[in-house]
């Protein structure tokens, strides 16, 4: 008696009315968000899909922007203090430098040691301030250094990690420049630093579309890891760049070497950069891959999740302990 | 291929089209939608469609002979069907559990031995679907479903609104409405697209939102939140698994609806229970009445005694807790739910056998029992979220000892929190006259308010969509 449902029944539609609101929706809809579609569409990875996608919501933003269709996202953005701009990365992207020019960076412009560089020992009236950063791989190997770091009350840890960034592409995530605003403003003693688990992808250098594991690409790649580099130790800090582990796909791990080689060589010409190896941490006593490994209890545990990439909390517990190892044995940081 | 994205819109509108022009042909209709299912699932990982498809097959062999059967080869018959999806089921869940285990109990007695150390993947949505498989052979054998023709059962199990993450849809439930076309004059679509856009404001809006600024960094690093920041992490999963999974429901019963099928609630406002019985009754009620029909009625119920229905009642929770994954977390959370229903059914039991009345229904006791339930409730995601006793117990202690201020706790996350918890007292005659009303609206206006709603939930979420949470089970 009392069921709202008998009191005001809905009214039933023909199938037609249905898929005729449903288009109307979704045409509607993409118009009215037609720049963030644009920006999605680009950050796709390069390749047919991201062409089509592309050629698809150029014109409709155009559209949209013609017919004002635009004006309330933009308005919504700027209530919640968002950028409203064409592009809209996460922060401002630095362009892309010239591949040439990239590569006299990474070979002659190398950074000069910092002189007055010092490892002090913290204390806890002046902890060890340390800034995580990262991809995916740092989701859950960030708050284990910070749990790691915990007990020794002399570390004051932050993570800040992106999922799906890197540094391949800088219209997606623009480390360097993102880095840039916040060193200022976390004044790290120490940078945690883990990329390339989606670095493995084309890039785009002056519009030219450069395939990956190429020796070009190798270069282009070089260049951006150096200015990555050379950012994040730019305001003194020490910079610890955790190079990459075995890979479950034996082609991944070879491309995940040229990698690490990369991160070796750039790491070797600047004296605040220290690389942690990561590799033999993941591999089985012949060196292979192995998703389970002893732990330092002894017991077998799973230590990579299912896609042979990223760690399971037991592989970033592992990492972790062998990244704070090397923090303590540098600062006597507990 | 998550709802919430481009992909899916376009997949959806191309299936919504094709569903109904091929409605009056019944056979190129579950051919098509077979394949749009197997391509859904594909989407995620193509290896998985060949699991599925063996599921299909030999769920539908075990029915076809349990029902051509009789005697004790009919049980025996069952008893395999069930040996088999729970042994698919248990490897890809618990072989890693397993073989670890295993292995440390040897090695703690000083034996070694050379186990086969795979890298199982969990196929998303393998729970789901076996548990439907199951709802299907077990129904034969109890005479309350008659087999139907492969293409059917491959339909029914492989229906892409449902599949991965539910709600668990009986044989008994779907089957039926494959038998005759849907009608095409007659569709449900306002309640559809509510349930499609706040399911999505839901997971946009605030689930992700919450996961991101207070959840996952409480959960993950428990030691640099104070006592009130923990408290709010702990709320705000409360309300983020909820806004999550429903979410995923509600767009899956609303795709369906569009399709033209019903299918079964599986939310109805949980954090209002007043009693954990109560809670179960309004969460995740599909594998409530699963867990009730396929295992708590067999095991016996409440027809024995007091004890072996207490028994009952924690082998079932427990065994819900360990569906969830190979975990002592689980198995706790599960134990907690399971205790709770017990110790429910002990006072009621004990206050009738004294002949006492039922407490008065005040306002008062209302929002104690309520606040009580929820608190017990969230104590249960504390250890669903953690994923380990000892994590669990770092978020439980950093609760208690953790006094200090609380940056972290913003006024978006405490709104977020109020709007998760406070729309489950909106009374069902506002949803109801909102739909009406909105059935009412031509089909091109109902569009346009559609587009500004969908605009408004992207706009207002977070960039880039995080996977439903119960995809991991």
């Amino acid at each position: 008696m009392n069921d709202p449902t008998r009191r005001q029944p809905r009214r039933r539609s023909p199938a037609g009315h249905a898929l005729l609101a449903v288009i109307i929706a979704l045409g509607l809809g993409s118009l009215l968000n037609a720049r963030a579609l644009e920006r999605t569409a680009g950050n796709l990875p390069y390749g047919t899909t991201r062409s089509v996608a592309v050629a698809v919501t150029g014109p409709l933003r155009a559209i949209s922007s013609f017919l004002l269709l635009d004006r309330p996202r933009q308005a919504l953005d700027t209530l919640l203090g968002r950028s409203t701009s064409d592009t809209q990365p996460p922060v401002a992207a630095s362009p892309d430098p010239d591949p040439d020019e990239s590569v006299s960076t990474s070979t002659t412009t190398t950074t000069e040691p910092v002189e007055d560089f010092r490892l002090r020992t913290p204390t806890a009236a002046d902890p060890l301030n340390v800034w995580i950063i990262g991809d995916s791989l740092m989701e859950l190997l960030g708050p284990s250094i910070v749990n790691e770091s915990d007990g020794s009350g002399v570390v004051d840890a932050e993570v800040d990690f992106r999922f799906v960034s890197g540094l391949t592409r800088r219209d997606f995530f623009d480390w360097p420049a993102y880095a840039k605003e916040q060193l200022p403003l976390v004044q790290p003693d120490v940078v945690i630093a883990m990329f390339g688990g989606n670095d493995g992808q084309d890039a785009n250098v002056d519009g030219v579309i450069v395939e990956r594991w190429t020796p070009e690409w190798i270069e282009f790649y070089r260049s951006r890891v150096a200015d990555a580099m050379d950012t994040f130790i730019s305001e003194g800090s020490q910079l610890y760049w955790i190079a990459l582990p075995i890979m479950a796909n034996d082609l991944f791990s070879e491309h995940v070497q040229l990698m690490n080689d990369v991160y070796r060589e750039e790491a070797s010409k600047r004296s605040a950069v220290s690389v942690i190896e990561s590799w033999d941490l993941f591999a089985d006593e012949s060196g292979n891959y192995s998703a389970y490994l002893t732990n330092e209890d002894g017991n077998l545990e799973l230590m990579r999740y299912g896609d042979g990439v990223h760690f399971t909390w037991a592989g970033a517990r592992r990492l972790a302990a062998a990244i704070f190892g090397q923090i303590h044995d540098d600062w006597s940081a507990g | 291929m998550l709802f919430p994205t481009v992909d899916f819109a376009i997949f959806f509108v191309v299936v919504l089209t094709a569903n109904w022009f091929l409605m009056p042909h019944q056979k190129a209709w579950r051919i098509v939608m077979l394949a749009a299912s197997f391509f859904f699932y594909g989407s995620w990982d193509y290896r998985f469609t060949a699991l599925l498809a063996g599921s299909i097959l030999i769920n539908q062999a075990f029915a076809v002979t349990i029902h051509r059967s009789a005697g004790r080869r009919r049980h025996r018959l069952v008893s395999g069907a069930v040996a088999a999806n729970l042994g698919i089921l248990g490897f890809f869940k618990y072989y890693g559990f397993m073989v670890t285990s295993v292995a440390n109990t040897l090695e703690a007695i000083g034996l070694q031995a050379s186990l086969p150390l795979l890298q199982v993947v969990l196929p998303v949505g393998i729970s789901f679907f076996t548990f439907q498989a199951l709802s299907y052979v077990i129904d034969v054998y109890r005479g309350r479903v008659e087999p139907v023709p492969l293409l059917d059962f491959g339909v029914y199990l492989s229906f892409f609104p449902q599949l991965v993450a539910g709600p668990i849809v009986r044989a008994g439930e779907f089957l039926p409405q494959l038998k005759e076309p849907r009608d095409p004059r007659r569709l449900d679509t306002s309640r559809a697209f509510y349930l499609i856009v706040v399911g999505l404001a839901k997971k946009v809006v605030i689930a992700d939102f919450l996961a991101t600024q207070i959840v996952d960094l409480v959960f993950t690093t428990p030691g640099q939140f104070s006592s009130l920041e923990v408290l709010i992490g702990i709320y705000g999963y409360a309300v983020q698994i909820y806004c999550d999974f429903s979410a995923y429901s509600d767009i899956a019963i609303g795709a369906a609806l569009l399709l033209g099928f019903s299918f079964p609630d599986n939310f109805n406002a949980p954090y209002t229970a007043r009693s954990i019985g109560d809670f179960w009754r309004r969460w995740h009620m599909t594998l409530s009445r699963w867990l009730r029909d396929y295992l708590y009625i067999p095991l016996g119920g409440s027809r024995g005694s007091r004890v072996a229905t207490y028994r009952n009642l924690m082998l079932t929770m427990l065994l819900g807790g360990l569906w969830h994954g190979a975990a002592w977390s689980f198995v706790l959370w599960g134990g907690l739910h399971g205790g709770w229903l017990a110790y429910e059914r002990w006072r009621d039991e004990r206050r009738q056998a004294r002949g006492l009345p039922e407490p008065p229904d005040t306002i008062g006791r209302r929002i104690l029992n309520r606040l009580v339930v929820f608190h017990l409730v969230c104590l249960g995601w504390v250890l669903f979220r953690a994923g380990s006793l000892t994590v669990a117990w770092d978020v439980l202690t950093r609760l208690i000892t953790g006094w200090g201020p609380a940056p972290a706790v913003t006024p978006a996350i405490v709104v977020a929190i109020v709007v998760g918890i406070g729309s489950q007292y909106v009374s069902r005659g506002v949803v109801v006259s909102v739909q009406s009303a909105f059935s009412r609206l031509a089909p091109a206006l109902q569009g346009v308010i559609l587009a500004f709603a969908l605009a408004a939930i992207d706009g207002l979420g977070q960039e880039g969509v995080a996977a439903f949470i119960y995809f991991q089970f």
